[in-house]
């Protein structure tokens, strides 16, 4: 259960999550194992995808990277190293002084991360107060610079309104915005797009994409839709029941996936399949039951490369080579999908 | 790169209401032009409050010792009236006006002063159980509150009004005390929904602490409503301490509650029932403006939390 995935230069690795086990204690004794052991690394300036469907364990994990889990839940043990400093050991007020500032989280659904009763100025002026006074017209500064980091332009126009008066997507660019104010090494998008519609969709990720390239922070983007991962993230990570069960450059997971449970996620989506198969595939069954999961490969259930050992040994994420690491005791090693042009979607 | 140059204008969402705005003149002019019933209810109340808070510039007469032989007259509509007492005098020639101006001022001290009382307790009790939601702290103070509301009002005042002296002070603390409860039920409930809401999540990923954000985001977002409920509770209270001073359990004279003066007027409520119904009236009046400046700011400073 040792296996890492370690960096091969150490400098520029930018976090660092080792086997971390984040669990919620629900009553009459259930455990719920919401991310079990997972591991993976970030390095400086790129962009890693976390997918799994829904319940996988995304938000929590990436709520215990800030160590806001809510209760009933805590991180039972692990390490998150960012910048190498373990975050977990760290104290309250020391975490406190990271989050906003070093590390961001972008919410889901952007009309409800506003409060109704202030202006998007009084917003970007709190994100900004938070961890340092300032003068108004500093932070005004600051504010009109990482609203045309966004693209908007009309800033001065934007900060004495209040968020009912714009769109999801608008208020969505504003949150974005109010993350980077601090300019954070590391921003964490949880489904930053997925309560909008579709044309906003891409909207929002070519406004992360910008933030991206004006400052060079690394993201950490969750969703459950390939189309998004697949257009701007280096690596990808994909979760199933709290655990990883592959981790690889985008490139080589899209082409060639190996564990089968990123195949028949990439089977469902439309226009990465369809091409070559005319026809799509949906998984079968569902998402076991996070109280009682099984002993052996929590997929199992659903896989159709089952054999015995898969229903009585857990398998580990084993480098597999090539930066590539699959928990699978029968990984895919010959599966392509159609072609290079799933690159593209 | 131009077409992510999108103009505000076109992303603002058309169904946008009810926007809270810069205040200027021109704004205020414009909101009491288009909520009519608040201004009415603002120049009631308005009226009432400059009685009321100069009754000693303008009082005609004294209003603690009467003139006996200028007893028991009409107001200046009905005959047998005097031009001297505009709304009469009552059983020993004490005239009604000056009287109902210093009943105005004790109606005004002891509405705002219990609901200064009311609300701070409501506050610290509906905070502090909100926040501390699933605790023992939460379930004593909710049980403590239970206790308050099962009590009949009328029961506890007397309870408490027979062991104390009833003064000024003491009626205050005594509506204060008898009222603060389903408020504080409903501060809770509102930090409780805060609590679980995404803008203070947001505000926790920032990395506010426990303090600010208690104080900046939760508190903050409870003022309007706060605000809002302030006119309604003063009428509430002034209606019940004139219904103490009525039913003689509240103030005692010489201090003069427009609850007493319709009081001194029972007895000649079939020959004289001016000498009740006026201060009744003034009663009346009072609540409604108030009430009708309550309902317009309720619902608009609900509306914008509505609107998320
Ligand atoms: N507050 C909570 N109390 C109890 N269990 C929880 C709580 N929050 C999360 N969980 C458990 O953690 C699991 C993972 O939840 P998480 O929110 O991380 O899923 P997700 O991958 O983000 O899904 P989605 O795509 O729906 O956002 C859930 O299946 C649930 O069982
Ligand atoms: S371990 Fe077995 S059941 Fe699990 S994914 Fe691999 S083949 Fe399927
Ligand atoms: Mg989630």
């Amino acid at each position: 259960m040792n296996t890492t995935i370690t960096a091969t230069q150490n400098d520029d690795v930018l976090l660092e999550v080792k086997n971390l086990r984040t669990y919620f204690k629900l009553p009459r004794n259930k455990l719920v194992k919401a991310v079990d052991d997972i591991s993976f690394t970030l390095h400086k300036g790129k962009v890693l995808g976390i997918i799994g469907e829904s319940g996988s364990g995304k938000s929590v994990t990436s709520r215990s990277i800030l160590r806001i889990v809510e209760e009933p839940g805590y991180i039972a043990g692990g390490e998150i190293l960012f910048k190498g400093v373990d975050c977990l050991k760290l104290s309250e007020k020391a975490m406190n002084a990271l989050r906003g500032k070093e590390i961001s989280l972008i919410f889901q659904d952007p009309t409800t991360s506003f409060n109704p009763y202030m202006t998007m100025g009084q917003h970007l002026e709190e994100a900004y107060r938070v961890h340092k006074a300032a003068s108004k017209d500093t932070i005004r500064k600051r504010s009109l610079d990482v609203l045309k980091m966004v693209g908007i332009n009309d800033g001065e126009n934007v900060l004495p309104k209040y968020p009912c008066e714009f769109s999801a997507g608008f208020r969505q660019r504003i949150f974005i915005a109010m993350a980077m104010i601090f300019n954070p090494d590391l921003l964490i998008a949880d489904e930053p797009t997925t309560s909008l519609g579709i044309t906003i969709q891409a909207e929002i990720i070519e406004a992360l994409n910008d933030v991206k390239r004006a400052s060079g922070t690394s993201i950490i983007i969750i969703t459950h839709d390939f189309g998004v991962v697949s257009q701007f993230s280096d690596d990808i990570f994909v979760m199933y029941a709290g655990h990883c069960v592959e981790f690889s450059p985008k490139r080589d997971l899209l082409l060639s996936p190996m564990h089968p449970y990123t195949v028949g996620l990439i089977r469902s989506v439309p226009l990465l399949e369809a091409r070559k198969t005319r026809r799509l595939k949906s998984i079968p069954g569902f998402p076991p039951d996070m109280t009682a999961l099984p002993d052996g490969c929590p997929f199992a259930e659903r896989c159709e490369y089952a054999k015995d050992v898969c229903f009585k040994e857990r398998p580990e994420l084993l480098d597999v080579g090539n930066g590539r690491f699959c928990a699978c005791h029968y990984p895919l090693k010959q599966y392509r999908t159609s072609d290079e042009t799933v690159l593209e979607v | 790169m131009e077409s992510k140059e999108t103009n505000t204008k076109t992303l603002e969402s058309t169904n946008s209401v009810a926007r809270p705005k810069k205040v200027t003149f021109r704004s205020i002019g414009r909101f009491l032009w288009e909520n009519k019933s608040f201004t009415i209810g603002l120049l009631i109340v308005l009226f009432m409050l400059s009685l009321g808070i100069f009754a000693d510039y303008i009082v005609p007469h004294d209003a603690y010792n009467g003139n006996p032989r200028e007893k028991l007259l009409s107001p200046f509509w009905m005959k047998d009236s005097n031009p001297k007492y505009v709304l009469g005098t009552d059983y020993i020639g004490r005239d009604t006006f000056s009287r109902i101006c210093y009943g105005l001022q004790v109606s005004i001290i002891i509405g705002f002063g219990s609901v200064a009382v009311s609300l701070t307790i409501a506050l610290v009790i509906g905070i502090i159980s909100g926040l501390s939601h699933p605790s023992l702290l939460d379930s004593i103070l909710m049980r403590l509150t239970d206790v308050q509301m099962a009590f009949p009002f009328i029961v506890l005042a007397i309870i408490i009004l027979s062991v104390v002296e009833p003064t000024i002070g003491s009626v205050i603390l005594v509506l204060g005390l008898c009222s603060w409860a389903v408020r504080s039920r409903v501060i809770r409930s509102s930090v409780m929904i805060q609590k679980e809401s995404d803008y203070v999540a947001a505000g926790i990923a920032l990395g506010a602490s426990k303090f600010r954000i208690a104080w900046k985001y939760i508190l903050r977002n409870l003022l309007p409503s706060l605000v809002a409920a302030i006119p309604l509770d003063v009428a509430n209270a002034i209606v019940l301490e004139s219904l103490l001073s009525y039913m003689q359990i509240g103030l005692k004279p010489p201090i003069i509650s427009l609850g007493s003066i319709m009081g001194d007027g029972r007895n000649y409520m079939a020959s004289h029932w001016w000498m009740t119904a006026i201060p009744g009236f003034v009663i009346l009046f009072f609540v409604l403006g108030l009430n009708l400046m309550g309902d317009t700011l309720q619902k608009k400073m609900t509306d914008v939390s509505v609107k998320g």
